[in-house]
């Protein structure tokens, strides 16, 4: 199993105490495309940055890849974020004075690949997702639908073993989101990256081959609506126009 | 090639707002520019002082004759006669200068004395200088100039930078006495000492920049001095050169080792000046110090703002795996960064108004100082001192900020909880 959330607690004290998550258990198989859903404050990011390591839980433990991540210490954790997790926020997450390509390279960068390997890899991945003639452009010189897939590239530059996606087509117009959606289940069936999704688009869910319904930050349904992707090969993406 | 990706965000974070870095750039280059130009200044001034004082007016060492202490003579006293025999003593029948006897041996000693380049003799004594109704009291130097010189720099003082000879009637006067007297070179004035009274040409006129020296003194040979004072073949004292000033120290305790004379170096002789230098020294180091702080607050406040603007840049490079030494790594190489350039620009801006200076110098009373005008000079140590000052206030700005980035947490500042 490459994801396991066990007896998951996250509850913030103060006058009010807000008890966010509560006994979360979750498992999520190598090459699955999971979406999260559920109405706003149900949990659901709070349980995605925990998975992706940014925030702590209160109880329980999270494996990825047998580790339980949240006893790493600092420099493992940052080895272990940078080399098997890939994110993709809701808001593009760039650095503004960073060239497309420069952003993609970043994970690759830091985990101290040599500069021209990871500038390749950059120049590869944006070809995958159709920004091949954008390499040199920066953030503010792109659409959203541009960024979110320059996002993507970067999520991808390390093949991480997991990829996590905050509401990652939120802040689209529906044809933008649509090729967001389309690049997603791509990067699932065909080169079998195994997505963790928090979503609201139904579009989205319904390309998910499994959808774990929050509620009051319990899991309320886990549904499978298609078998865990057969891709064993993975291949190149076809890139798509956005 | 493996350029760290540090170097190469710090170099894009420098070059994103060139206003702010130029802006950064320049305020630490005013820093630096004051850190170095304020001792400096200071430092040239009393090095043209000490210049003046001592290179061009007296040795850097000399050997007057044993006066014996009253202490000595009245120990002497009590230890022959006994404790109560003595009830108070005051040695009057000895004279304040005693002449040094036995002054060849005592030279060919002193320049054996190693740090010693030049050994020279010389009479000093008082008299009484008059023209018509003009008297003025005199100290007299009796000097053989060409051997004097090459122990002070007397010759700078006369016209064409060169000592006159000086023949048994012949005397050189100060500018400030030769106006009091209304003289000229080339006329009689009267020389009265206890012993003679006689008339003598003025062969020069000197102008050494002292005020008493100037108006209160006369420079003749030494043998003239010798008999004006019925010295026979003695002298006052011994002046000695050393290779260099810092070694008058060293060579007057060798000398003191050496021969039962009275010693006595540049520093004893000015040693008001050297406590003045040393208090001016401890101001400017406070006001170096100061300004050190005062920027080091400026900066730490520049980057505290620039990990405030890039909260959200810091939060997305923890995200995607940048350890916290990386954010300090990168905020520790835009401070070098701005150092290196900082600083090029401030020892740049000093150099200018330091040659701007060499060309228009301050002008300050010679009549106080002794000195006319002085300009600053470039003094390494300063130099030092200030880029050594700016490089800690940079690190250890970016070191805060890099501790304060390096607090951030990700998930806080990527989705404002």
């Amino acid at each position: 199993m490459l994801l396991k959330v066990e007896n998951l607690d996250k509850h913030f004290g103060g006058a009010v105490p807000l008890h966010i998550l509560r006994d979360i258990n979750l498992e999520l198989a190598e090459r699955e495309f999971l979406a999260l859903v559920g109405p706003s404050g149900a949990g659901k990011t709070t349980l995605l940055n925990i998975i992706s390591t940014l925030d702590a839980p209160t109880g329980g433990r999270v494996l990825i890849k047998d580790v339980d991540v949240h006893h790493l210490g600092q420099h493992a954790l940052n080895r272990f974020r940078n080399r098997h997790l890939g994110f993709v926020f809701q808001d593009d997450l760039l650095l503004p004075h960073l060239t497309a390509m420069e952003n993609v390279a970043l994970p690759a960068r830091i985990s101290r690949r040599p500069t021209r390997q990871a500038s390749r890899r950059a120049e590869e991945l944006l070809e995958q997702v159709g920004l091949a003639d954008r390499l040199k452009h920066r953030p503010g010189e792109l659409s959203g639908g541009q960024r979110q897939r320059v996002n993507l590239a970067r999520a991808l530059v390390n093949e991480p073993a997991l990829l996590l996606a905050d509401e990652p087509t939120a802040r689209l117009d529906q044809e933008t989101s649509r090729g967001i959606v389309q690049l997603l289940g791509e990067l699932n069936e065909q080169l079998g990256v195994t997505i963790l999704m928090v979503t609201h688009e139904r579009e989205l869910t319904d390309r998910a081959g499994r959808v774990v319904e929050f509620l009051d930050g319990r899991i309320i349904s886990d549904r499978r609506t298609k078998p865990v992707g057969s891709a064993s090969n993975r291949k190149a993406l076809q890139p798509a126009n956005m | 090639m493996r350029l760290p990706y540090e170097l190469h965000l710090a170099y894009r974070n420098l070059t994103r707002h060139p206003g702010h870095t130029a802006a950064m750039m320049g305020g630490l280059g005013l820093a630096v520019l004051v850190m170095v130009y304020i001792p400096s200044t200071m430092s040239s001034f009393y090095d043209d002082l000490i210049d003046r004082a001592v290179e061009q007016n007296s040795a850097h060492v000399t050997i007057w004759p044993m006066e014996k202490t009253r202490g000595q003579m009245d120990n002497a006293l009590r230890s022959r006669y006994g404790r109560s025999a003595v009830l108070s003593f005051t040695d009057r029948t000895f004279p304040r200068h005693r002449n040094l006897t036995g002054r060849q041996a005592l030279a060919a000693r002193a320049a054996e004395t190693p740090g010693v380049v030049a050994v020279a003799s010389f009479v000093k004594e008082d008299a009484t200088i008059s023209r018509g109704n003009v008297n003025l009291g005199t100290v007299i130097e009796g000097i053989k100039p060409e051997q004097y010189s090459r122990v002070v720099n007397i010759a700078v003082h006369f016209p064409q930078n060169r000592v006159p000879k000086l023949g048994p009637s012949d005397i050189a006067i100060g500018f400030r006495m030769a106006e009091k007297l209304g003289i000229h070179t080339g006329e009689h004035v009267h020389v009265a000492t206890p012993k003679t009274h006689r008339l003598m040409r003025v062969k020069a006129i000197f102008r050494s920049g002292y005020y008493d020296k100037d108006m209160h003194h006369g420079f003749v040979s030494l043998r003239t001095a010798q008999r004006m004072f019925g010295m026979g073949n003695e002298v006052s004292a011994l002046a000695v050169r050393c290779r260099n000033l810092e070694e008058a120290g060293t060579v007057s305790s060798a000398l003191e080792g050496r021969m039962h004379n009275k010693v006595r170096n540049w520093m004893d002789d000015n040693a008001s000046l050297l406590a003045e230098i040393a208090t001016v020294n401890r101001v400017t180091t406070f006001i170096d110090v100061l300004v050190a702080l005062v920027a080091s607050v400026g900066m730490a406040n520049v980057f505290s703002m620039f990990v405030l603007n890039r909260q959200k840049e810091l939060a997305i490079l923890r995200a995607v795996g940048a350890s916290r030494a990386s954010l300090k790594m990168i905020l520790l190489i835009e401070a070098m960064f701005i150092w290196v350039v900082g600083t090029i620009i401030g020892c740049t801006l000093v150099l200018g108004v330091m040659a701007y200076e060499q060309k228009h110098p301050y002008t300050v009373s010679e009549e106080t100082y002794g000195i006319g005008s002085y300009a600053t000079h470039p003094v390494p140590e300063a130099f030092l001192v200030a880029c050594t000052l700016a490089a800690v206030m940079m690190v250890a700005s970016a070191l805060w900020s890099g501790r304060r980035a390096a607090k951030l947490n990700p998930a806080e500042v990527i989705f404002g909880r």
